[in-house]
């Protein structure tokens, strides 16, 4: 019998491969979100203390990385009108990628604060020179909110490859003022590019929290109020 | 410093072509679908153990899954950069098995069933060949691909291909008798 290399034959794939293949995917992500979900506890505990003991110098001192420095603005801006009400977009997410039409897309890790024309307000993306306010001219100089969450509950944590909100979606639609506070916080790296921050959105004449965002470009926490409602 | 200046004009366009986008677990699928059959059988060929290679493509398959870059320049480094993470994984699993001390399915199943199944007797020649040897012989001349593929595969230069693959031709041969 003449025997060759192409009578190698492949055992076939065993029932369910691919199916136990996204299995182990989910049972790996669940895993990474359970891990970091600790770390972010942690995280808050260290904040907590640093901002309690150190206060302003949390934020003066900035990034320890060459060449890093730290924005943080707070701004109370006029809010456009949806729908007889002024609404506020919140988009939340980290890196991913999508295929569309034969082409590969790269959406940039991003959180925001925009109107329903997508026009921004505030915001911080790991895009260089991508941070802080559209139209500050709009907006007056106003107090620091709190950089944490305020009571606000966590709404969801978004990783790499996740579309979090605004990204499959129109975001969280949230009910506002006629003006809106919002702080960004934001950790510049090298090249002038955000490497983490905050974003906080308050609202009413007695500023009360709305939306919360804990941003770094691989992951995104979202606490929201009950005025934010996701489409 | 430019405020909120390019990302706007970033996420609107990445949020208008999101919406009819495709999700990065089917695109790996595409990729699964275009590549696993062959991927399969160079797998098999490494490792020369039916019963072992749905696990190690798998666990290929789940690191390849967390690794997949955003876009590939061509389709050689799309095929390049997948068959270097099964044939990575199949080098890890006959290391494993060194440690163990395990014996490949395939010899102790030629033992008894002599030479009936032309599938198995290639196994066993080729478990009879260098990890190198195999690896080369099977891109090339079973999987079909080219030279300058396999150079990005191996991480060998193109000549070293060449001379790998004349060898292991010398030996497959001389393993099938």
């Amino acid at each position: 019998m003449s025997v060759e290399l192409e009578d190698l034959v492949a055992p076939p794939p065993r029932e369910r491969f691919r199916e136990e293949l996204w299995e182990r995917a989910q049972l790996q992500d669940r895993r990474v979100a359970r891990r970091w979900r600790l770390v972010a506890i942690a995280a808050m505990v260290i904040a907590g203390g640093a901002l309690g003991t150190a206060g302003v110098l949390a934020f003066s001192s900035g990034d320890n990385a060459a060449g890093a420095t730290t924005y943080d603005r707070t701004l109370s801006c006029p809010m456009a009108i949806q729908g007889g009400v002024p609404i506020a977009r919140l988009s939340a997410h980290a890196r991913y990628s999508f295929f569309n039409n034969g082409q590969n897309f790269s959406m940039v890790a991003f959180t925001g604060v925009l109107d329903k024309n997508g026009q921004g307000y505030a915001g911080l993306g790991a895009v260089r020179a991508s941070y802080g306010f559209a139209m500050p001219s709009l907006c007056t100089a106003a107090k620091a909110v709190p950089l944490r969450p305020s009571g606000l509950k966590l709404y969801d944590v978004y990783t790499n490859g996740q579309a979090g909100l605004g990204g499959m979606d129109n975001g969280a639609q949230c009910f506002v003022g006629a003006r809106a506070t919002m702080r960004v916080h934001a950790n510049i790296g090298r090249n002038d590019t955000p490497v983490s921050g905050q974003l906080a959105l308050w609202t009413g004449k007695k500023l009360h929290p709305v939306a919360f965002v804990q941003w770094t470009p691989k992951r995104v926490a979202v606490y929201l109020s009950d005025d934010c409602h996701v489409q | 410093m430019t405020e909120f200046a390019g990302i706007r004009r970033d996420a609107l366009h990445a949020e208008r072509a999101a919406r009819e986008a495709v999700s990065p677990r089917r695109r790996f699928e595409n990729l699964l679908d275009r590549h696993e059959s062959r991927l399969r059988r160079v797998a098999y060929g490494m490792l020369g153990d039916a019963h072992r290679v749905d696990d190690v493509l798998q666990e290929a398959f789940l690191k390849a899954y967390r690794s997949l870059p955003d876009r590939f320049d061509n389709e050689r480094a799309e095929a390049a950069w997948l068959y270097r993470i099964v044939h990575r994984c199949c080098l890890d699993e006959l290391r494993g098995r060194r440690r163990r001390r395990e014996v490949a399915g395939v010899i102790e199943l030629l033992a008894v069933d002599d030479d009936k199944d032309a599938s198995l007797v290639v196994a066993g020649a080729l478990a009879q060949l260098s990890e190198r040897s195999r690896a080369v012989i099977l891109l090339v001349d079973l999987i079909g691909l080219d030279y300058d593929t396999t150079a990005l595969v191996l991480r060998i230069p193109r000549g070293t291909v060449a001379s790998r693959l004349n060898v292991a031709r010398g030996q497959l041969r001389k393993a099938l008798g």
